[in-house]
């Protein structure tokens, strides 16, 4: 049987030669061979197969005896199981069974449906038998219980949190409630308004303790108040309590021309509360403490009479008075005492101390929180009105800065400028005069502008009221001083600022305040620091300040300087450079040149040495001649050929400058100086051009072996000329000679 | 007259002053004579110096106007200002009397005080004549005054223009018209320096020469 697990490859079959190719495809005669050979093929299979078969007959006989078997059994146990289940669903019991179970379960359902209605209706009956015990306490005066009924009702009932589902009934309950609750309210509020009342005739407030309205009997003030409580509406009842009290007693007490008090009695049945005149009129509001001392009088009556010492209740009075009563303190008494001064703020000080003893006091009596700061009204406002007195007074002053600067028209009186030297040394001068002041870091006097006079004399003012007030007072005013003087120097350099880029008293004037005022700030510290408050004593700075001043002073003097400076050279450059003044145009230009510096120079003069300090005077002029002597000798110096008119001609106009400025040269001799000692000599040490120019005017008409000879000698270079100039100046005026080239070797070459 | 295109030439330079009271209008009578059609060909030094080319009586001329703006207050001008000029105009104002009454009791003695020139030609300006509601001082009183004083006289407005040329015509007329005002004007300053140094004799002058 093997064959029979073999595959037939179908390549076996055919001929030898074609099994090389795979792909060939088969002829005719292969495929008739093919079939014949596998039908062959099949024939054995066929005979192998019967051939087993046969061989193994006996096996095959008991194996499908075997199988014969098992069905049997199979058959015979499916009938066994099929007789159990008919036995089983046959018997009717189980039904039966399950119908009783169902219906045990529908009788509980009901009855436990049939349970709660019960209950509902137990409660609602439960409900109304309460309602109708409050109406009848109600109507026998047992308030304390109807209240504490209604209480416990609301919460039954659930006011305020009604529920959709729920059943109709609880509707009718909760209207019920409420026509109760509005006739206790009704009940108790006419007896609080019996219990306390107004007496105008008497002017006096009556407290009742024992009550009797209608046919009610015997029913007492401190029921009434507790059973407000119970029911919600304590504050509903005190409101117009509180609402009498500040109408009849608070109001007319503060507001009334004459001082007002209180006299309490008390009784066994009543209290009362007078309002009289005061005995103490000389006394008047001027600290507080009489009005405090009254109003807690007042508050301490309400804590007997109607609180009955009860914190809650106090608190519910206080909530509905305080806000008025110290709205009422502030508008009539604070606001009226606060100081407009900062040496009356000490005195404020003990308003403040009495103001916050007051609220302590109410404190303690419940009337106010202990804890919430925002109850503190009066203190609060104490405190805040140091720092609102503080800030109206810094705008007061900044205003009053303000108007000074923009104000003043920085003139100078005549009598100033005509001559200076007379309010200067002129010590009685100072006490009447508003534009003298005297420096302090220099031995000297200075005319400033009014409006820094006065703005110093307000910043003074404004650090003397820093050392007199609290800290927090002081601080502000000590910015408020800072802020001032800065105000001076944004506003005035624009306020100036025509003037500044012009040669006029203004510019000079506004010079002399930036010095004034930074030496003033410099000596803030020494003047005032020591007095300070102790907080502010390291804190207080000044000296960021000066220096701004100083520099600006220099500023504006170099300011001017230059522009004198400018002037001259565009005079000077009219003469165009000195060229061939021995034609007669020629000279007149440069002439004209000349007394136009001159006439500049003289302004200069006219304007500065009234006005500026003598030192500072000196060295500005002394700039500016400089400037004009070394450019004049410069433009001689330069001329590379001078005919011998033209010697004579350039001399004369350099004479004619420097005769022309002889007392311009006296008002810069020193002051402590004789003027007969002063010499020339002095003055060109600060002028060195001035020794230069002199010179040049003697060179002009010097010899060639005295120029020489002044050359070795050092004369010439100790008057600033230098080598060049001299070889230059040589070769300009004297023909070229043997002798000049021997000069110009000499100098050249020097011995020395 | 026509002011020349030719700032550097010129035959004369006239030097002329403007004196008076402060508010009568010298600056505003200067401006209105010196600012026409033609720019201006020399450089303003502030308010103090005008300088205005003009052609009068076949001359070109350059005039120097001095302006004392700002100091009226000081009455004690310096002798540079007065120095050396031709001609002085004195300007009141004809609706304030005090300044008209400082002419003579001011400016007059400072003229007299202070010019080197005792031949220079002054001129009296009455301005504002434009306010002839406001004014306080009559045209009889300014010719008194000036024919007193020896001056020339005129009324002008310097708002309105009115008489400002020939103000300053007339002045510089009478100033061509005064030979000794010429020659200065051409020659300049008259102090001879040989007189106060005699030059040295020495044979390198000499050789320079």
């Amino acid at each position: 049987m093997e064959s029979l697990f073999d595959s037939i490859n179908v390549r076996d079959l055919l001929s030898a030669q074609d099994l090389s190719d795979p792909n060939s495809p088969l002829s005719a005669p292969d495929l008739r061979l093919l079939i014949q050979r596998l039908e062959s093929h099949s024939l054995q299979i066929r005979s192998q197969v019967q051939s087993y078969l046969v061989s193994h007959r006996e096996d095959f006989a008991r194996l499908f005896s075997l199988c014969n078997d098992a069905v049997s059994q199979t058959r015979e146990v499916s009938d066994d199981v099929t007789a159990i289940l008919r036995l089983l669903s046959d018997r009717p019991i189980d039904a039966e069974v399950r119908d009783i179970v169902s219906e045990m379960k529908a009788k509980k359902e009901e009855l436990k449906v049939k349970k709660e209605l019960l209950g509902l209706v137990g409660t609602v009956v439960a409900l109304n038998q309460r309602l109708e015990s409050v109406r009848e306490a109600l109507k026998s005066g047992r308030f304390e219980f109807a209240a504490q009924g209604l209480k416990e009702l609301k919460v039954a009932l659930r006011i305020g949190e009604e529920n959709d589902r729920e059943p109709l009934v609880y509707g009718l309950l909760r209207k019920e409630w409420s026509q109760c609750f509005e006739e206790i309210q009704e009940v108790l509020m006419k007896f609080m308004e019996k219990a306390v009342r107004f007496d105008g005739d008497l002017n006096q407030v009556e407290v009742k303790y024992h009550l009797e309205v209608e046919n009610v009997n015997g029913i007492q003030l401190h029921t009434v108040v507790e059973a407000m409580d119970v029911v919600g509406i304590l504050e509903y009842g005190l409101a117009k309590v509180a609402d009498l009290m500040i109408k009849y007693v608070i109001t007319p007490f503060v507001n009334h021309g004459q001082p007002l008090s209180f006299l309490e009695e008390l009784h066994q049945e009543s209290a009362l509360l007078k309002i009289v005149p005061s005995l103490d009129s000389k006394f008047e509001y001027l600290d507080g403490e009489f009005l405090y001392s009254r109003i807690l009088l007042f508050i301490k009556f309400i804590y007997r009479s109607i609180c009955f010492q009860k914190s809650s209740w106090m608190q519910c009075f206080g909530r509905l008075t305080w806000p008025r009563i110290s709205e009422l303190i502030i508008s009539t008494f604070l606001s009226k005492v606060v100081p407009t001064d900062a040496s009356k703020l000490p005195d404020f000080q003990k308003i403040i101390v009495c103001s916050s003893e007051f609220e302590t006091a109410l404190k303690e009596l419940m009337y106010i929180s202990a804890s919430d700061d925002k109850d503190n009204r009066l203190s609060n406002f104490a405190e805040n009105v140091e720092v609102h007195f503080a800030f109206k007074k810094k705008t007061e002053i900044l205003a009053k800065a303000r108007n000074l600067l923009l104000e003043c028209d920085f003139s100078i009186p005549q009598e100033y400028t005509r001559d200076g030297s007379v309010w200067k040394s002129d010590e009685t001068s100072v006490q009447s005069s508003s534009h003298v002041v005297d420096l302090l870091f220099l031995s000297e006097r200075c005319l400033v502008s009014k409006a820094a006079k006065q703005l110093m004399e307000l910043v003074h003012q404004t650090l003397q009221d820093v050392c007199l007030s609290s800290t927090r007072v002081a601080l502000e005013f000590y910015h408020t001083a800072r802020d001032a003087i800065l105000l001076y120097e944004v506003v005035v350099p624009v306020k100036l600022e025509r003037q500044l880029n012009g040669i006029n008293h203004v510019a000079v004037l506004l010079h002399n305040d930036c010095l004034y005022l930074s030496q003033e700030i410099f000596g803030f510290a020494f003047e005032y620091r020591t007095d300070f408050p102790s907080s502010m004593k390291e804190h207080a700075v000044f000296v960021d300040l000066a220096p701004r001043f100083q520099l600006l002073a220099e500023e504006i003097l170099q300011r001017q300087v230059h522009l004198v400076i400018y002037n001259l050279k565009e005079a000077i450059d009219g003469a165009d450079g000195f060229q061939n003044t021995h034609q007669m145009k020629q000279f007149e230009s440069a002439k004209f040149s000349i007394d136009q510096v001159v006439f500049i120079l003289e302004k200069v003069h006219i304007i500065w040495e009234p006005l500026l300090l003598p030192s500072t005077y000196r060295r500005s002029m002394c700039t500016v001649l400089e400037s004009v002597f070394s450019r004049i000798a410069r433009d001689i110096l330069l001329l590379d050929d001078i005919a011998a008119e033209e010697t004579l001609q350039l001399q004369r106009l350099i004479y004619l400058m420097l005769e022309n400025l002889l007392s311009l040269f006296e008002s810069l001799a020193p002051g402590e100086q004789n003027l007969h000692e002063f010499s020339a000599e002095s003055l060109e040490d600060f002028i060195p051009s001035l020794r230069k120019i002199r010179k040049l005017s003697e060179l002009l008409d010097m010899p060639l072996k005295s120029i020489t000879a002044s050359w070795e000698n050092k004369e010439l270079l100790s008057c600033g000329f230098t080598i060049t100039e001299v070889e230059d100046f040589i070769k300009a005026i004297f023909t070229d000679s043997p002798l000049r080239k021997d000069c110009l070797w000499r100098i050249q070459n020097p011995s020395f | 007259m026509d002011s020349s295109s030719e700032h550097q030439e010129f035959d004369y330079l006239f030097k002329l002053l403007m004196i008076g009271d402060s508010g009568v209008g010298k600056s505003s009578l200067l401006l209105s004579f010196t600012s026409d059609a033609f720019e201006d060909l020399s450089p303003t030094i502030g308010v103090d110096f005008k300088v205005k080319y003009v052609t009068m009586g076949g001359k070109k001329l350059k005039l120097a106007i001095w302006d004392t703006a700002g100091q009226e207050r000081f009455r004690t001008l310096t002798n540079s200002y007065y120095r050396g000029a031709q001609g002085i105009i004195m300007v009141y104002d004809v609706t304030r009397r005090d300044t008209f009454t400082n002419l003579s009791e001011i400016w007059a003695k400072e003229i007299d005080l202070y010019s080197t020139n005792q031949d220079c030609i002054k001129m009296l300006v009455g301005n504002k004549v434009d306010k002839e509601g406001d004014r306080v001082v009559t045209k009889k009183e300014g010719i008194d005054f000036a024919r007193e004083y020896g001056c020339l006289f005129i009324e002008c407005s310097a708002k309105t223009r009115v008489n400002v040329q020939q103000c300053f015509e007339e002045l510089v007329l009478k100033i061509l018209d005064t030979p000794s005002l010429i020659a200065e004007g051409s020659k300049g300053v008259k102090k001879n320096i040989f007189k106060e140094r005699p030059p040295q004799s020495d044979a390198s002058t000499s050789s320079c020469c």
